[in-house]
């Protein structure tokens, strides 16, 4: 059995009894790093010698943290000082931070080893990790086929036995979508869990940082790590942080869930379809009362989503001007011409149509239709949750409408934007959601189901997804 | 309700500069989006209560004001294109008459 295709929490079993060390962990990981970048291609920056020192400091270590030698994968959207972070943007292609993010330092804490930055839609904004400026991440499913996105290159890394888990940052699915389509587990923490401190804003009243790994157990174990208050989000709140892993094996209760009425599961890949039902089939074995719960307002999500997050991002990327950090453009007479044409040139085509749509949303005469319809919208998605978890526990859905398609399938931008269908809603409403993988397509490919629960249940989420998980049996070792 | 959107006025007002050819692309596509997000116009919202602008509804502490240790002026500086001692060099900003 080789040490790659273990959990985070198997490595750390391993390691505590002094079975196995850091230094051993971190150099089996590498190699895998570059025996599978070849063909996937998940990472911007591989930190060879920087993870080698520092698991031979970790080993030397009497006392170690909670993730000691555990290689993660941070998406290049979290700063990580003194090394590259672009978000796969030409406009900070040689940004070189000057501080961490806070997530990274609570890593860093506990002794995990950062092994690389990992490739991403430009800024965030995609579907498929193919608005990288630098790459395209293939699916270690089926190469031919898009990751998922935007945190295409942290779900690959998983799938693909780069490393046991790593950071990636969900602003409207982008931690669950690409779970989905790589087969790992991924979780939205709920709005506020989580400090941004650190990780390049896209749409600040959405974005939140999750982590992806093979088991439920390793993401509870990577959100205690994370989670909590840091001082420097202004969003975060002060409710203790839990303890995830105790809690999730506490057992569950006999559960209620609601589970989507028939159009919204009609139009769905219908493979998709059964193996949602069949889940659905196996929860109500297990004991849970299922109830069909209507939510009139999601139809209305994605229109909804489509306009607040790009107008927080039209606000957000103004930042981007050369001025201050990132690139700028070289001949320019006057300030106006160097913000245009640095603008112009450093920016991809998805971003740019993102701040033209966010910019239009916000701009006068139209503020109230666009934007302000959004935003009312948005309370009327909060409110149709609050009332539905009133009455049950969980919200279960497919991740998303089919599994992972063909690199370059997707060119009109409003049939990528489908891919989200079902995980903006959870950002809307700003709750806790995770992806587990749930079954295969007849073409081999992984399929998630969403499960969603209340404000700052993801005890919960890990209770059900860690039972589901054992019943489901998709990890084969 | 179809949205004609002049695309040279959200460029201006976005600071960016696009190609006739990227125009071409980019102006149908968006106006497509907008004719798609347009079905929240069938949402009657009158009724919707509560803080609009609030991202989660509970609400959000705020720390203490407290003096705390920050980048040094070489650090914030580090990543800036051009550098003049401690201030950042951009190209003229008052127009020759």
């Amino acid at each position: 059995m080789s040490l790659t295709s273990l959990s985070v929490s198997e490595l750390c079993t391993l390691s505590r009894k002094k079975e196995v060390k850091a230094e051993e962990i971190v150099l089996s990981f590498l190699n895998k790093i570059q025996e599978q970048e070849k063909k996937v291609s998940a990472f911007l920056l591989v930190l060879q010698e920087q993870a080698l020192a520092r698991a031979r400091e970790i080993d030397q270590k009497r006392e170690k943290g909670k993730l000691a030698g555990i290689p993660v994968a941070i998406k290049d959207n979290i700063l990580t000082r003194g090394i590259r972070t672009t978000c796969a943007s030409r406009i900070l292609e040689n940004f070189i931070p000057p501080y961490s993010a806070t997530v990274v330092e609570k890593l860093e804490e506990e002794d995990a080893i950062l092994i690389g930055k990992t490739n991403m839609d430009e800024f965030a904004m995609g579907s498929s990790t193919e608005n990288s400026a630098f790459l395209v991440t293939k699916n270690p499913w089926d190469l031919r086929r898009v990751p998922g996105g935007s945190s295409g290159g942290s779900a690959a890394a998983v799938a693909a036995e780069e490393v046991p888990a790593s950071l990636g940052s969900d602003t409207g699915g982008s931690v669950r979508q690409p779970a989905a389509f790589c087969g790992v587990v991924g979780l939205k923490p709920t709005y506020s869990r989580v400090s941004r401190y650190g990780l390049v804003a896209f749409a600040s009243s959405l974005d939140q940082i999750g982590p992806l790994a093979r088991t439920v157990e390793d993401c509870a174990l990577l959100t205690q790590v994370i989670a909590g208050q840091d001082g420097k989000d202004s969003t975060l709140s002060s409710l203790p942080v839990p303890d995830y892993l105790k809690e999730m094996k506490e057992g569950l209760k006999p559960i209620k869930a609601a589970y989507l009425k028939g159009e919204f599961i009609e139009d769905i890949d219908p493979e998709v379809r059964q193996i949602y039902l069949n889940v659905l089939g196996l929860l109500e074995e297990m004991g849970a009362e299922l109830l069909q719960i209507d939510f009139p307002s999601w139809e209305y999500a994605l229109a909804c989503y489509y306009l607040i997050a790009p107008s927080e991002a039209s606000s957000n990327l103004a930042r981007y001007d050369g001025v201050r950090y990132g690139f700028r453009h070289p001949s320019s007479d006057s300030l106006k011409e160097m913000y245009l044409s640095t603008r112009t040139k450093g920016f991809g085509q998805e971003v740019k149509r993102r701040i033209l749509l966010g910019t239009f949303a916000l701009s006068s005469g139209y503020y109230d239709a666009y934007y302000l319809k959004a935003a009312k919208t948005r309370r009327l998605i909060c409110q149709e949750f609050e009332q539905a978890l009133q009455k049950v526990d969980f919200v279960l859905t497919p991740t998303t409408p089919e599994p992972a398609f063909l690199i370059g399938a997707k060119e009109d931008p409003i049939a990528m934007y489908l891919s989200d269908v079902f995980t903006v809603t959870a950002n809307l409403a700003g709750i806790p959601s995770i992806s587990i993988p749930v079954g295969l397509t007849k073409q081999n490919l992984p399929v998630g189901l969403q499960v969603m629960a209340n404000y700052f249940q993801e005890s919960l989420l890990f209770k059900l997804a860690f039972l589901l998980e054992k019943k489901v049996k998709f990890r084969k070792n | 309700m179809k949205q004609k959107i002049d695309i040279d006025h959200i460029c201006a007002l976005a600071n960016l500069k696009l190609s006739d050819e990227e125009k071409a692309r980019l102006e149908p596509q968006l106006a497509k989006i907008v004719e798609w997000v347009n079905k929240l116009e069938e949402l009657e919202l009158e009724l919707t209560k509560g803080e609009v602008y609030s991202p989660v509804p509970f609400p959000i502490p705020l720390r203490e004001d407290k003096i705390q240790p920050s980048l040094s002026s070489e650090e914030a500086l580090a990543n800036s294109p051009e550098i003049d001692g401690k201030f950042i060099k951009v190209p003229k900003v008052i127009e020759e008459k």
